[in-house]
């Protein structure tokens, strides 16, 4: 899995964090890293759901690869040589979650406003030559390659058929997907996810040994190469501050925790 | 759990659209989203997505009399989709001798790569007679398995 480091067997065979361990969220551009307590998990024994086509709406306009931009033909199907944004990104199938309209929820199922809960969602698209992009959030590009935005657009910036991510409170977040197949194609996507009750470690002893692998964990990459301000606004939001700054060979204990008080929220 | 490989094995069919000596197989598979109307249509030319494998495992021939279903390449067989004629090589020859059923797994996949997009293959038929083969071949698309 490209995201997703196991440091002492905290992941278990779905690729999901354990009960009682630790995960980190590191987030490259800053190298800052946000640790959480897993105190369980809502979903046990029921990890995997089948969500049914790709939330491709009939009539939405597509982008072709060779210039021939085309519309979605009917509900769920990728055009041949195109690629195409869900709006919204990823609604719940109605007869799974009857949300009510117009709201966040509606728009992205796994949205939600409270610091003491994440969501891991593995997304395993069908067929699975489908070019898969995620954006954070809905149409901020994120994948770089040595400072070039790249994209499913592109010949890079994407991965066929899977994404694997984090989702933190109070964002949504956008896919963008391509089908570069000379035939339309009929999608389907099985989503492997965790709802974790969890707790924000702020206990600086127990985010240094985090950290620094003396502590087992689930260690996530956040797939973004910048730090959108609506992402920066949520974690001020819900967690009083932007995470704790990795500490690197060469500084002391003491002095990594001088910089972490720092970044934690005053009061 | 490693994702960074994606496999997609799918049957196509290839049918002839009408009797004949010789044609091209038209292929369909289930994940294709077929309406009867350009382009939503089932396909002679098989395009191999960009920087993918496609490993042809199997084929199955059933006619009614004695027939030849080839399998080509072609290094811009996407032309094909812009009015263009690709050129033609011939990878596999597999021979029904009488009117029934030939069914071959290969113990070695015949593995064609995409490097630039363009490459593609297609299915022919020819025969002493005039027929109209169904021929039924198992791809696998493989992206992202990279030799060292």
């Amino acid at each position: 899995m490209p995201f997703v480091y196991d440091y002492g067997k905290a992941l278990d065979e779905l690729g999901l964090v354990k009960d009682n361990y630790y995960m980190v969220v590191y987030i490259p551009p800053t190298n800052k890293a946000f640790v959480f307590w897993v105190k369980g998990r809502v979903n046990s024994g029921y990890e995997v759901f089948h969500y049914g086509p790709l939330p491709l709406v009939s009539g939405l306009q597509c982008t072709g690869y060779t210039g021939n931009n085309l519309t979605v033909p009917a509900t769920g199907v990728l055009p041949p040589a195109n690629y195409c944004s869900p709006t919204p990104p990823l609604p719940p199938p109605p007869q799974l979650m009857p949300v009510p309209t117009n709201t966040n929820q509606a728009n992205f199922m796994f949205y939600f406003d409270s610091a003491d809960k994440l969501f891991q969602v593995r997304m395993f698209i069908k067929p699975r030559w489908v070019r898969a992009e995620l954006q954070v959030p809905p149409g901020v590009e994120q994948v770089q390659i040595n400072g070039y935005y790249e994209g499913v657009s592109k010949p890079g910036g994407w991965a066929r058929g899977y994404l694997d991510f984090i989702v933190f409170p109070g964002l949504t977040y956008g896919f963008v997907f391509g089908n570069d197949m000379v035939f339309g194609v009929l999608t389907g996507l099985d989503i492997i996810y965790g709802e974790y009750n969890v707790s924000l470690v702020t206990d600086l002893d127990v985010v240094y040994n985090v950290l620094t692998h003396q502590l087992p964990s689930a260690w996530f990459v956040f797939p973004v190469t910048h730090v959108d301000t609506t992402v920066n606004n949520e974690w001020v939001e819900y967690y009083g501050f932007t995470g704790f700054t990795v500490p690197q060979p060469g500084v002391s204990r003491s002095q990594w925790e001088a910089t972490a008080r720092g970044e934690l929220p005053r009061g | 759990m490693g994702m960074s490989v994606a496999r997609e094995l799918k049957t196509f069919s290839g049918f002839a659209t009408a009797a004949a000596t010789t044609g091209t197989l038209y292929l369909y598979t289930s994940d294709m989203y077929v309406t009867g109307s350009t382009p939503y249509v089932p396909i002679p030319v098989l395009v191999i997505p960009y920087g993918m494998k496609a490993k042809i495992w199997g084929i199955r021939i059933a006619s009614t009399a004695a027939v030849t279903v080839q399998v080509q390449f072609s290094p811009n067989a996407s032309s094909y989709y812009s009015g263009g004629t690709p050129s033609w090589a011939t990878l596999d020859t597999e021979n029904l001798a009488s009117p029934g059923e030939l069914a071959i797994e290969f113990r070695r996949p015949i593995v064609v790569t995409s490097k630039y997009g363009t490459e593609g293959l297609q299915f022919v038929f020819a025969s002493a007679s005039s027929v109209q083969p169904n021929i039924a071949v198992d791809i696998e698309f493989v992206w992202g398995e990279v030799e060292e």
